[in-house]
């Protein structure tokens, strides 16, 4: 996966513009972050690409390139 | 104990009985239109049934279907050899609720009673147990009543923007007959990952009270990683095919995870039973309550379902069982005063 294309997920997730997507947004401030909203995020990420991220593994993100960099490691 | 087998065991009635009380996410005060409207969509729950009076118990709404149970079957009470409670919201801690019924009942001494802890994977986990106390009772014809459900709305924080639109009442009541033939009944892959024990949980509220809390990403987690593979198990352990199960019946968590579980699965998805959309997440009674909701409509050809109970523990059961009940009814809204 590429950034862009983890942006484009982003976006459609959370209803945000691509415009407004960045790697350095704290991701639990954006308005749309929510319990349902993280989870159909995670479930997203699974499917696209087979990668699941636990609680605690958000648990130590706080930017939305540190969930990048994450799904990367995985 | 993960693979086993049960020979000659038969469900033979399910009595699923919801409170008449519900409420409709649709109007859940807790949220944005938006939000419920994203929620309905993504959990596929709209209404939740609510235990109105909390005087009224998971025994009473128990003893309530096992009266009907025997009624229908037409069994006798002096037949049951067996009473098993599955619950995790017993209104005392002492005696068991098994106990309890035996005595308001008035069954008589003869009959095993006790309680399993457990949630959604209950049901698969009551009807192993039983089916192997049956086949060691050496009585031709021996009966058990196992007994699902929650009042899963005595746990609830009304605060809980997580759990509140999730959980809803009901309970499962099942006959279940040793027939007395050598065929094999039913395959059981029962397996536990106690590593999650906090993604479902009880903690304390303020004033003695008791709430569950629920990490929604670790429940989707584990449920997507691990049951898959359970089920897989199963069935190379069965050498049964999988296209042969007239239906799929999951433990009803939500139709984000239950979707994802039967795509990873490989399943069909149009034998895939769901009545979240009715009664919510019903705990242990969920998989019973849902068989109920469909049965009498399906197109049965085998007579073997597949059926996968997942959650608090963590806990994983599923099992490929013969599945041809005299009596399987829609669940019924009762009244308790």
């Amino acid at each position: 996966m590429n950034f862009d294309r983890f942006k484009e997920i982003i976006s459609e997730e959370f209803n945000l513009s691509i415009s407004e997507v960045s790697g350095d947004i704290e991701f639990r401030n954006m308005e749309a972050w929510s319990s349902l909203h993280a989870l159909l995020f995670i479930a997203r990420i699974n499917e696209e690409e087979g990668v699941m991220l636990s609680s605690s593994d958000l648990a130590g993100c706080k930017h939305l390139e540190d969930i990048y960099q994450l799904i990367l490691s995985k | 104990m993960a693979l086993s087998k049960s020979i000659g065991i038969q469900v033979k009635g399910i009595i699923n009985l919801v409170p008449k009380n519900s409420e409709d996410n649709q109007s859940l005060d807790l949220l944005s239109e938006e939000e419920r409207t994203s929620l309905i969509k993504h959990t596929g729950i709209r209404y939740r049934r609510v235990n109105p009076n909390d005087k009224i118990s998971v025994k009473d709404y128990f003893n309530v279907g096992v009266e009907k149970l025997l009624n229908q079957l037409k069994w006798e009470k002096e037949s049951i050899d067996i009473l098993i409670c599955v619950t995790q919201t017993p209104k005392v801690a002492i005696p068991s609720v098994a106990c309890q019924i035996h005595g308001d009942l008035d069954f008589e001494s003869h009959v095993l009673c006790y309680d399993i802890n457990s949630g959604c994977s209950g049901f698969v986990y009551g009807l192993h147990t039983i089916s192997q106390l049956l086949v060691g009772i050496d009585k031709s014809g021996a009966r058990a009543i196992l007994c699902c459900g929650d009042i899963s709305t005595s746990l609830i924080d009304s605060a809980d923007r997580s759990v509140r639109p999730i959980f809803s009442d009901a309970v499962s009541v099942i006959g279940i007959e040793k027939t007395g033939d050598e065929s094999i009944s039913g395959y059981f892959n029962l397996e536990t990952m106690g590593k999650g024990q906090n993604a479902i949980r009880t903690e304390p509220g303020k004033n003695g009270d008791s709430f569950m809390r629920l990490n929604g990403i670790d429940v989707f987690n584990y449920s997507v990683s691990h049951v898959p593979t359970n089920i897989q198990k199963l069935v190379d352990y069965s050498k049964k095919s999988i296209d042969g199960m007239d239906a799929f019946v999951f433990h009803q968590a939500n139709k984000l995870i239950n979707d994802s579980i039967a795509k990873k699965a490989g399943l069909d998805s149009s034998k895939l039973i769901s009545s979240l959309y009715e009664y919510g997440n019903t705990a242990s009674a969920s998989i019973p309550l849902t068989l109920g909701t469909a049965w009498n409509d399906l197109s049965v050809k085998s007579k073997w379902i597949l059926i996968s109970g997942f959650g608090v523990g963590f806990s994983i059961a599923s099992a490929m069982i013969n599945f041809n009940p005299e009596i399987c009814e829609p669940p019924e809204e009762i009244e308790l005063n």
